[in-house]
């Protein structure tokens, strides 16, 4: 492949971290478009931001300016959210100042049918004629936690991270960013691409293979426009950061006329599928599933074969996890002789002296108990990874209720148990078996608990489904990871 | 002898974009795959004397450049056994094609050794709209018309791409050697894909490929029928 970019580190620069934006069509109208937009980039101080709106003197205090030509500034970014018909004119005016980036939330274009694609061309020209390079049409907005950029009207600190996100559906990218900050995952970036009629998705991609801040790529897609480009980049990204797609809209036929029966037999969708698996790209079901594995990715080493070993409180949810990851292709382990025997001194004689390991019994929830029974599994040399299905850290409300603990002791408790934890990141990462966290999802009142299973570098499943997926997805990546360094 | 790119220089200088069998086995001889031999023969003495060259028991399909599904045409006769058979399909041969294809243009019958059963294997490629050339490898018969077990991938593969892409279809077993059946030379199978990504890298005019069925044996595949189409 060749080292030209598509587009220049200038025009990234001017869309994720300008010194100076022009909202069009700011509105002091709370809950519009343009209110929101200029709400959430007045959010910080360290940057110049003008409304553009000729019926209105000022917009949430600030002057407003009847085109973007009277600003007596340059203006880095044209944040863009006029009603469609206008759209054409303010990118003329974009031209005339000298403005050379821009995001067009405004809506109403090729999504539209004809009309609203001819809107999109002329659009489209008079940008590229103009030197103008832009988000959307039809996109929600584009954030950046480095710079505390964000125009899709969020408001509050947005805290850093190293996840970016990129998606064809505005609605899906804010569900996606929600489920991710519920576990606690901050991002570097992320884009609504909406219609790309200019940037886009392989230029996001190649943009993030060299950001420094994103070191895990999640992406949701309905049809890329350069298909071998993706494909192309992804193969260069992936063995240094993982990308993670929900690809929907696989089942369609794309109308061709061919005759060979290679051609008729080649649906959509097997030809995605076909270039995810070999460029790397790590191919979810759903959003659900993409915020899961990238929580695991980002948290945990990866198993280094198929493996598993469950260590369970009792025999139902050992069973139902053992049954879940045989349908997703993983491998009960073997226990070894001296692993068995090990347990033997931990547990009751009721155990069934074989993986999945049963507890036999909540009097042996113990919590130290656990760990000691989950550090000899770690060390059994026929498991790659294990998963818990057993508390490990006692919640708040458990402590001062069952245990009649008053906040002094509470505070003991805690760092035994942080110390505990802090010894199975040591395994994890040493041998590199992650755990899987299936008891305790969140901390239902304690959101201490979440934090703690992200020091320990656990992997946090809600089911026994979606962790035998979780990890399928996590023992593949390896696998392919394996097969690309071995050559 | 036509080099590789001369038989696609001259076809398409004849205006067609559909290879002859006969011109597609060429091509794929000279990039290495092995082919069962198929020889023109432009009048029943001619396929007498092919077969007594290449032994009984042997094929015969019409071959015309105007013709592309054969059998429909009643253009193929298997399992011919001695000259009385193989002049007699000759002749069966050309009365059906030219009573179904008035108009087609008739160059004789293609003679080839009956290949013996193996496991029938499909092989092809085509170029997405998005993706460009991509390869396909599949069982043959039933199990692409009717399972459609088959997977792909972009072009160019590596060995590996190709080693994952017979493992992915879900008749992998089959392969393996299912109840006591032969296996698969799956080495052989590798090297065709390999060969036919190769192929296709270097011969940017080529936009189709079938090679169906190919035959697998334990120790060797081999392509029985063979298809290239051009770009137009």
């Amino acid at each position: 492949m060749n080292n030209m970019k598509h587009v220049n580190q200038d025009s990234w620069q001017r869309l994720f971290s300008p010194a100076t934006v022009a909202v069009i069509g700011a509105s002091n109208t709370a809950g519009s478009w343009g209110n929101n937009a200029m709400r959430g980039l007045l959010n910080t101080d360290g940057r110049r931001v003008y409304p553009v709106n000729p019926n209105s003197p000022e917009v949430l205090g600030r002057k407003a300016y009847r085109s973007v030509a009277d600003i007596p500034d340059t203006v880095d970014l044209a944040v863009i959210v006029v009603a469609e018909k206008l759209v054409p004119v303010v990118m003329r005016e974009c031209v005339a100042k000298g403005v050379e980036a821009a995001i067009i939330i405004t809506s109403g274009f090729g999504e539209m049918g004809e009309e609203g694609r001819k809107l999109e061309a002329e659009v489209a020209a008079i940008a590229r004629q103009g030197g103008i390079r832009f988000i959307g049409p039809n996109s929600m907005g584009h954030a950046d936690t480095r710079t505390q950029l964000s125009t899709f009207g969020q408001f509050g600190e947005m805290p850093r991270g190293q996840v970016a996100v990129l998606s064809q559906s505005g609605s899906t990218c804010l569900k996606i960013v929600r489920n991710l900050a519920e576990s606690g995952i901050a991002l570097s970036k992320y884009v609504s691409t909406g219609n790309e009629a200019d940037l886009l998705m392989e230029d996001y991609l190649e943009y993030l293979a060299s950001d420094d801040d994103t070191k895990i790529i999640a992406v949701y897609i309905e049809g890329l426009r350069d298909g071998r480009r993706f494909f192309n980049l992804a193969k260069q990204i992936t063995p240094h950061k993982p990308i993670v797609v929900v690809k929907v809209g696989g089942t369609e036929e794309s109308a061709r006329a061919v005759m060979s029966h290679t051609g008729a037999l080649a649906g959509a969708d097997a030809i995605y599928a076909a270039a995810f698996k070999q460029s790397g790209v790590i191919r979810v079901e759903d959003d659900d599933e993409l915020c899961d594995v990238v929580y695991a990715l980002l948290n945990s080493p990866l198993p280094r074969s198929n493996r598993v070993g469950i260590l369970s409180i009792g025999g139902g949810p050992g069973a139902l996890a053992a049954e879940a990851c045989e349908k997703e292709g993983l491998v009960i382990g073997k226990l070894e002789p001296a692993t068995i025997t090990r347990l033997d001194g931990l547990l009751s004689s009721r155990w069934p002296r074989r993986n999945p390991v049963d507890m036999a019994g909540p009097s042996a929830a113990e919590i130290s108990v656990v760990s000691s029974l989950l550090l000899a599994m770690m060390e059994d040399k026929n498991l790659d990874f294990i998963l818990l299905l057993a508390p490990i850290i006692m919640d708040k409300g458990l402590l001062a209720g069952r245990l009649g603990l008053g906040p002094e002791a509470v505070k003991i408790y805690r760092e035994k148990e942080e110390k505990n934890i802090m010894l199975i990141r040591e395994n994890i990462e040493q041998y590199e078996k992650p755990v899987v966290m299936m008891w305790q999802w969140r901390g239902l009142s304690d959101p201490q608990i979440t934090s703690l299973f992200r020091q320990g570098k656990f992997v946090v499943c809600g089911n026994a489904r979606s962790a035998a997926r979780v990890m399928r997805y996590l023992v593949w990546y390896r696998q392919y990871l394996d097969s690309v360094t071995r050559k | 002898m036509n080099t590789k790119s001369n038989i696609i220089k001259d076809v398409k200088k004849q205006g067609r974009d559909v290879l002859t069998e006969i011109e597609a086995k060429q091509v794929f001889k000279e990039a290495g795959v092995k082919t069962i031999e198929t020889r023109l023969a432009s009048s029943q003495k001619e396929a007498l004397a092919i077969c007594n060259d290449i032994g009984f028991p042997v094929v015969l399909k019409i071959a015309s450049p105007d013709i592309t599904h054969k059998s429909d045409a009643g253009g193929v006769k298997t399992g011919l056994k001695n000259g009385a058979e193989v002049r007699k399909a000759y002749r069966e041969i050309i009365a059906s094609v030219r009573q179904k294809y008035p108009k087609a243009k008739i160059e004789g019958v293609a003679v080839q050794s009956m290949a013996r059963p193996g496991i029938e294997i499909i092989i092809g490629m085509y170029k997405d709209a998005q993706f460009g050339p991509v390869i396909m490898f599949g069982l043959g018969g039933i199990f692409v018309e009717v399972l459609k077990d088959v997977s792909f991938r972009l072009i160019p593969i590596l060995p590996r791409d190709a080693e994952q892409m017979i493992k992915e279809i879900k008749g992998y077993a089959l392969l393996q050697g299912y109840r006591g059946q032969q296996p698969a030379h799956i080495p052989s199978l590798v090297d065709i894909l390999l060969k036919v990504s190769n192929l296709v890298e270097k011969t940017p005019e080529i936009k189709e490929i079938d090679l169906n069925p190919v035959f697998a044996y334990k120790d060797s595949a081999v392509a029985v029928d063979a298809r290239i189409v051009l770009e137009k």
